[in-house]
């Protein structure tokens, strides 16, 4: 991580800075060439490919054990170990990716696109529709997130589909918030009141000036809750309320290792770590989305 | 003069790191010496990439992140400052060198009374105890001309004036008078006729403390008035350094000579040819109009921003409205251009009220806005072609290719050119996006123009070069403008006739060269008295001053 | 001041309604059979008995009008009376009023780790001239807020629980067997704490008033200390409210983890069993802490920001 990363988003200029200080040219390397870019765009690359197609990352089966092999420890052999049925443990976690991905995904587009929509209407409708709006998102983010997701569960019952629409229920408020303040701040930049000069009407507007400025930090919020959401998702797999066993997913196989903490480090410890690598990668490539749309 | 000065800075080369990951600098200053003795003021000036804010930086050991003097020498009296330990650095902050600093409005910490940050200064060099540290503080305010000192010491930096904040600063940096202060833009971001009391009160104080004064400015009517020596810098270098009235007087180098010709206030007001063709019909008239807004957070209260204010602009003319900060004047082109209704009185353009639909679609096409930031106000994913083709495309003008030739065409009137057609704003200077903005302007040929402040963000000559093309595209095409600006001088360039606005109301209209010469409101009087430069024109007081 | 006071309580007190009517709706609107769901939870793949149905229906409410159900409940919750556990029978504010201690002591514990920690991290990064100290300390937030709090509570428990015997493992009895979830509950909030203070402090260095105090000769602890810190801890103060909320959610987590009461275990147990005035009862005190802390926080703030107490209203 790099201190540029964390510059972004000053509120006021420094002021300190001479006029001349040199625009970075020929030698600064692209952000995305930068080493821990590179290692995040790897773990996302081969995560996604783990979801696609499980079958060409291993040739064990995730359901199928073998008995006297259980609770053996990470080797050549099984790469994460065994769990207490003797199943490999990475091929578990290899095909419990797709459908722990697929939940956070859902989760995502369900909040992005609501969440962006509800935004845009509230920015830029305003007046009665915005404070409507607003003073509703203002009650779900007054609701702890994983709360209003474990309420929404209560009341769809259980399964990955469930706990996906959960969690991208609780993401609403947030995408609407930020959508709704970058709608604001472009709307009311001068170079929108030039384009209203110039006689542009307001559907031109929209489309031609607010959307395209007001989506680069969409995306990058997109990147970064992608993180958040993963982490959400596997919070109620582990709890249980996701998948059906012996079906694996991350959370509950994180959950199914939990008896065997003292014999067993391996069974909680790393399919965890995948988590912890894919979330850890996902908000390292917002940050530099993130510095890219602020330049 | 051959005492040992009290600055004496010898090829000062300071260097930029591009990039944190990288080992690339660039030098941001090269090689630059001068000297600043005792009792003197020696002005740096130089436009924005000078190096001369850079320059003052390296001198009080407080560069950038990235920064870094790379060789050279800095002395103060006899002792070397460039390498000394942090340690040896904050002895002489504050206590040998005072720093005043660019903009007073965010220069003081918001969260901490006024007369505890002047005795911030006492308490880390002397070992006075809070009590009277409190009390030398009061003094110290007094002492820069603040009234009541006692109330404003146990005020906060947020309930005084922008003028006042920058006269508690002054009283920091000269609180131990030391043997340099620099002064840093101290008044750029003031009002002209605060800038002036500020600007006696430095004058006064450092003679007071007998501290030698580095006046860093960008304007030169500034350093004509205020400096004993002027050191010119261009692209971190010194093009010439020398007393005040021969650097002024008779400029050896061409970049000092193309910046006096730039500097509005010192340009000699040679009459300008008169525009031919100003016909006696208004174009647009402005009958009475006032307008109050609310203030956020103080419920009913409102502030009465234009107060029942009527021009008129015939057709071809050319009409300055001059104010400072708060005078309304940015409200009125507003008013003028329907981005904010009137609470009364009337609009009109060519005789018709432009708050009707039909005016108002009238209005559209036939006015047009110039805004104050180029940097604002051009979408930074358009490319030029597609900004300057925007009302085009919006009032659905000709067919693609007709409007293609017409971009082209327009990018030339503006010296600008094709080639400029598929470039993004953020690949422009701030010259020629304004240039581009003023294509835009003119793509609908309209008959009026609303300039606000259009050069007030560019560098003196970027934006004696804007001037000279509105004035050229004015004559050539019949333009009618509205010029809005805090800057007489500027006006002074561009218009026939100037209205004064002092707290929403027009306090004087008149031909440009009466109200200059003759003013009857006591305000402009102040105002026109005000402009820097009006002292460099006096050159026996200027000879005087440059010789003392 | 008193109409500001005023004005801020009506506010939460309108959140406070809203986030009931919320969860009312959530709970008892979606496309879903309430009675249903709770006799099968309560008998897994029984036979329903439709005498139960009607009985449940007609205790619950379910047989009213949605309307009329909204407002009866929202009548007895004005007074306090959040209803019966579906499975306990216990009434639902009595077990919150149980649990609530031991999940305070979690979370205050859980805040005090998270603002120490991620305060110094920050003021650290932000004050030191190593770029190289600084570039560590800040590698470490990103890692925090990465990793899924369950998988952190479990790695504390391999290691001081199972490895070095040095925590209970689970268990609410005693001092020390509130160190490791408190821990596991601070780290990730420690981490945002870090991130928003130094992306904040590091804004503040850049001030031009930080200049000023410089050229006074300060130097850079003092003025870390006397001009930044207190102009970035400010803005950073209203994100408590968020930030207390987490660790409620984060509780029901970590108490799950480490077997503790508390408000997790009740609304973990609640949710499984689908208990809906349970959960509706927790969600509410959830939104009732987020609201709470909220106010005190816009109260104290004109105290600690004087741009803001002299005008009050613009707030």
């Amino acid at each position: 991580m790099t201190l540029v990363s964390h510059a972004p988003l000053t509120v006021t200029a420094p002021v300190l800075a001479p006029a001349a200080v040199p625009a970075p040219g020929r030698g600064a390397l692209h952000p995305l060439l930068r080493p821990g870019a590179i290692a995040s765009l790897a773990v996302v690359l081969v995560v996604l490919g783990w979801a696609l197609v499980p079958g060409l990352f291993t040739a064990a089966d995730p359901l199928v054990g073998v008995p006297a092999e259980k609770l053996s420890p990470p080797s050549a052999a099984h790469w994460f170990g065994t769990d207490n049925l003797g199943r490999d443990l990475y091929a578990r976690t290899v095909h419990g990716t797709g459908v722990s991905l697929q939940a956070a995904l859902l989760a995502l587009g369900l909040g992005l696109v609501v969440g962006a929509l509800v935004g845009l209407l509230a920015g830029y409708l305003g007046g009665a529709v915005d404070a409507v709006l607003m003073r509703t998102t203002d009650v779900l983010l007054a609701i702890p997130g994983l709360l209003l997701s474990l309420a929404v569960v209560t009341a769809l019952g259980f399964g990955t589909l469930k706990v996906a629409i959960a969690v991208g229920v609780a993401e609403v408020a947030t995408f609407a918030r930020v959508m709704r303040a970058e709608v604001l701040r472009v709307r009311t930049t001068t170079y929108v009141e030039a384009a209203v000069l110039a006689g542009a009407r307001r559907p031109a507007v929209l489309l031609r000036h607010v959307l395209p400025n007001a989506a680069g930090p969409i995306l990058v919020l997109a990147t970064v809750q992608l993180g958040v959401i993963v982490l959400a998702v596997s919070s109620l797999s582990f709890l249980g309320f996701g998948a059906v066993p012996p079906t694996p997913e991350w959370g509950s196989l994180v959950a199914e290792g939990r008896n065997f903490l003292a014999v067993a480090w391996w069974f909680t410890t790393l399919p965890g770590l995948v988590i912890a690598a894919l979330v850890l990668a996902a908000n390292r490539l917002g940050r530099v989305l993130e510095g890219r749309t602020h330049r | 003069m051959n005492a040992t000065p009290v600055l004496r800075v010898r090829d000062l080369v300071v260097e930029y790191e591009v990039h944190r990951s990288t080992s690339v600098r660039v030098p941001a200053v090269r090689g630059v010496s001068f000297d600043v003795h005792a009792g003197e003021v020696v002005a740096l000036v130089g436009e924005s990439g000078s190096g001369k804010s850079t320059t003052a930086h390296a001198v009080v050991g407080l560069l950038p992140a990235g920064g870094r003097v790379v060789g050279g020498s800095v002395r103060l009296h006899e002792g070397e400052l460039v390498g000394l330990p942090s340690k040896a650095w904050r002895q002489v902050r504050g206590a040998r060198i005072g720093l005043v600093p660019q903009d007073p409005g965010i220069a003081l910490n918001p969260v901490t009374r006024v007369g505890d940050q002047v005795a911030e200064v006492l308490r880390i060099h002397g070992r006075v105890r809070r009590a009277d540290a409190a009390r030398q503080a009061v003094e110290i305010l007094r002492s820069v001309g603040l009234s009541d000192p006692e109330a404003r010491a146990r005020q906060y930096p947020h309930e005084l004036s922008g003028g006042m904040r920058q006269r508690v600063l002054i009283g920091i940096a000269l609180a131990l008078e030391p043997a340099l202060v620099i002064a840093d833009e101290p008044t750029s971001a003031l009002d002209v006729t605060v800038q002036r009391r500020v600007l006696d009160l430095l004058d006064d104080v450092t003679t007071r403390a007998g501290s030698a004064v580095l006046f860093i400015t960008h304007d030169l009517a500034v350093a004509a008035d205020r400096a004993d020596r002027v050191v010119v810098m261009k692209d971190g270098e010194i093009v010439e350094q020398g007393p005040t009235a021969q650097v002024l007087g008779s400029p050896t180098h061409a970049y000092t000579r193309s910046l006096l010709a730039a500097a509005p206030q010192l340009t000699v007001t040679t009459p300008r040819a008169p525009v031919p063709d100003i016909g006696p019909a208004p174009l647009l008239e402005v009958l009475s109009v006032s307008k109050a807004f609310r203030l956020p957070g103080h419920a009913g209260r409102t502030v009465q921003a234009v107060d029942d204010v009527s021009l008129s602009i015939p057709r071809g003319g050319a009409f300055g409205l001059v104010g400072e900060s708060g005078s309304g004047k940015s409200t009125v082109a507003r008013l003028v251009l329907q981005l904010t209704a009137p609470d009364s009185g009337t609009v009109l353009l060519d005789g018709a009220p432009v708050s009707d639909p039909a005016g108002r679609s009238v209005l559209r096409r036939r006015s047009q806005l110039v805004h104050q930031n180029p940097f604002a106000s051009l979408d930074p994913r358009f490319t030029v072609a597609k900004i300057v083709d925007e009302p085009l495309r919006s009032h659905r003008v000709g067919s693609r290719a007709q409007r293609r030739d017409r971009v082209v065409e327009l990018l030339e009137q503006v010296a600008l050119g094709a080639a400029y057609a598929d470039r993004r704003p953020g690949e422009l200077s701030g010259g020629q996006r304004q240039r581009v903005a003023i294509a835009r302007a003119l793509a609908l040929e309209p008959d009026l123009l609303v300039l606000d402040e259009p050069t007030s963000a560019l560098d003196v000559s970027v934006q004696a070069q804007i001037l000279a093309l509105l004035d050229r595209l004015r004559r050539e095409r019949g333009l009618t403008y509205l010029f809005i600006s805090h800057d007489l001088a500027v006006v002074r360039q561009v218009v026939d006739r100037v209205g004064v606005l002092h707290d929403g109301r027009l306090v004087e209209v008149g031909p440009t060269a009466d109200v200059f010469d003759h003013p009857q409101d006591p305000y402009t009087a102040e105002l026109v008295g005000a402009i820097p430069g009006g002292r460099a024109e006096l050159t026996p007081e200027l000879l005087e001053r440059s010789t003392r | 001041m008193t109409g500001y006071v005023l004005r801020r309580l009506g506010a939460a007190v309108l959140v406070l309604w809203a986030a009931f009517t919320v969860s009312f709706a959530v709970l008892y609107l979606l496309p879903s059979d309430p009675v249903s769901i709770m006799l099968d939870a309560a008998n897994p793949g029984g036979t329903v008995d439709p005498a139960q149905v009607v009985e449940l229906s007609a205790r619950y409410g379910f047989d009213r009008p949605p309307l009329e159900q909204y407002v009866v409940l929202l009548g007895r919750a004005v007074t306090g009376d959040l209803g019966v556990s579906v499975t306990s029978g216990a009434p639902v504010s009595q077990l919150l009023a149980d649990a609530f201690p031991q999940t305070l002591a979690l979370t205050s514990v859980a805040l005090g780790i998270a603002l120490l920690l991620g305060g110094t991290i920050a003021a650290t990064s932000s004050w030191t001239r190593s770029t190289r100290l600084r570039g560590a300390l800040l590698a470490l937030p990103p890692l925090g807020v990465s990793m899924p709090t369950f998988w952190i509570g479990l790695l504390l428990l391999q290691l001081f629980s199972f490895r070095l015997p040095i925590f209970p493992a689970v268990g609410n009895q005693g001092v020390a067997s509130i160190v490791l979830p408190a821990v596991t509950l601070a780290i990730p909030l420690s981490a945002v704490v870090a991130q928003v203070l130094a992306r904040s402090m590091r804004t503040a260095w850049d001030a031009p008033y930080v200049e000023t105090a410089l050229a006074k000769g300060a130097s850079r602890g003092r003025v870390q200390w006397r001009h930044v810190t207190r102009n970035a801890a400010l803005p950073a103060l209203t994100l408590l409210g968020i930030a207390v909320g987490n660790l409620l959610a984060g509780a029901v987590v970590v108490e799950t983890v480490f077997s503790r009461a508390g408000f997790g275990g009740l609304v973990e147990k609640a949710v499984r069993a689908q208990d809906i005035p349970v959960v509706q009862g927790v969600v509410v005190v959830g939104a009732l802490v987020f609201v709470v802390v909220n106010l005190v926080v816009d109260l104290a703030y004109p105290a600690l920001d004087p741009r803001i107490s002299r005008t009050p209203a613009t707030a």
